[in-house]
């Protein structure tokens, strides 16, 4: 089932979300979706989605291929704070994690650029680019982490039956 | 952290690093042509079915300021009227000198590769575009493309069989060698992640003024010289500075690219002749 979302959601970002932007950027649906995925269903789950939505992302990028999964890799081990229970609320959890991933991700994404000899300046991009771009994925949080709770809960009855 | 994770993201590290290599070294190439292929159709329909939507939400959002930029049109068309009326007369007296001389054309006519634009670089942080044409329709990397209007867009920057992605002028890793077309002032047309442009290096004593055209110097090889770029809409120079700092609009509608054209014709100077 995370496969045909994250593409779903990796060929919505490269193709229709670049009219609509939001705070002069577009969200990045497929870290939103596999931080909500590792968020509901746990770190074990995460462990397959990272690496399918940083190839997702990847294989419709400019960039080398496995830019955006180093990129998406921390997911994982952020992931550790839902077993630390700092709330009590998943969901609040999830949104934290959103907001803290989305800036490792484009801050990682920002030093490998740079390791691959593209000039980058630090403060126009986290003033520019990759705050906006958190608080964009933050706000996109809500229903994409609605969905995979709803399509976890729907499945989790299926079973059950 | 536990063990597990630890292992995982080694794995992935080591996995991610060695993909970047393949990649980088075009071992995946085919890879990338084959998920093209597959997901062009995908991201073409995805665009169309889109386009409405974005035109509405975009002319709702600018409809204050479309009054006054008809206006503005309306006196810049009477202008280049005028302008199209003394360069044919222009054109005809090159003509007679060249024929009287019997003087060749310095370069042939252009030769363009019309696309598509299929998708856009996923990544806030690059301005970067796919079109529909690669290696096997003679597109190269460094080729200059441009508008329908033949105003730049940007450079080809990676090449597959079938596509090729184009960095465009606002790439904040993107430098065009430029001049003011009035005043012939000197510059490099730098693109910012806030996909804005700006021209470097113009001197304190440069003379550019608000609305003055931006094109492409010649100078380093990369471009033909002479392609529209924008506008100069801001100047700002304070005597302590060095340099001035000039805000330029560009002409193509860069955000909303539809087709697009490779100039085929014009090889830059660091590639080999096709």
């Amino acid at each position: 089932m995370a496969a045909p979302l994250l593409l779903a959601a990796a060929l919505a970002q490269s193709s229709v979300l670049s009219s609509f932007p939001v705070l002069g950027v577009c969200p990045n649906l497929v870290l939103v979706l596999v931080v909500s995925w590792t968020m509901v269903r746990g770190q074990k789950e995460g462990m397959v989605v990272v690496p399918l939505g940083g190839l997702c992302l990847g294989l419709l990028s400019s960039q080398p291929v496995g830019v955006a999964l180093l990129a998406a890799a921390p997911v994982v081990l952020l992931a550790e704070l839902r077993e630390a229970r700092l709330t009590q609320s998943d969901f609040l959890l999830a949104v934290l994690l959103v907001l803290v991933s989305s800036l490792v991700y484009e801050t990682v994404f920002l030093v490998i650029l740079r390791v691959m000899g593209e000039s980058v300046q630090w403060w126009g991009s986290f003033v520019r680019v990759t705050l906006p771009t958190a608080i964009v994925n933050v706000l996109f949080t809500p229903p994409l982490y609605w969905l995979v709770w709803w399509r976890g809960t729907a499945t989790r009855r299926a079973h059950s039956l | 952290m536990n063990s597990r994770a630890t292992v995982w993201t080694a794995g992935v590290i080591v996995v991610s690093l060695l993909l970047i290599a393949a990649s980088h070294w075009g071992a995946l190439d085919p890879v990338e042509n084959a998920v093209f292929t597959v997901v062009s159709p995908l991201q073409r329909g995805l665009r169309n079915a889109t386009d409405p939507v974005a035109d509405w939400l975009s002319h709702l959002t600018e409809l204050n300021e479309l009054s006054d930029e008809n206006k503005a049109l309306r006196t810049e068309n009477e202008r280049l009227r005028d302008e199209v009326t003394r360069l044919r007369e222009s054109e005809i007296k090159l003509q007679q000198m060249e024929k009287l001389l019997q003087v060749e054309e310095a370069f042939p006519d252009q030769e363009f590769l019309a696309t598509n634009v299929l998708a856009k670089d996923p990544s806030n942080l690059k301005e970067v575009v796919a079109i529909d044409r690669g290696k096997r329709d003679g597109v190269r990397e460094g080729m200059v493309v441009v508008t329908e209007g033949h105003s730049l867009v940007g450079t080809v920057s990676s090449v597959l069989d079938g596509y090729a992605w184009v960095t465009l002028i606002t790439d904040p890793n993107s430098a065009v060698s430029a001049m003011v077309q009035e005043s012939r002032a000197q510059g490099v047309v730098s693109g910012s992640y806030s996909r804005q442009l700006s021209i470097e290096f113009v001197a304190q004593g440069a003379v550019v003024k608000e609305g003055d055209a931006v094109i492409t110097s010649a100078i380093g090889g990369h471009y033909p010289a002479g392609l529209v770029i924008g506008k100069v809409t801001a100047v700002q120079s304070t005597p302590q500075e060095l340099f001035k700092k000039v805000s330029v609009e560009p002409l193509a509608s860069l955000a909303r690219l539809e087709t697009v054209l490779v100039l085929t014709s014009f090889v830059p100077l660091d590639l080999e002749a096709p």
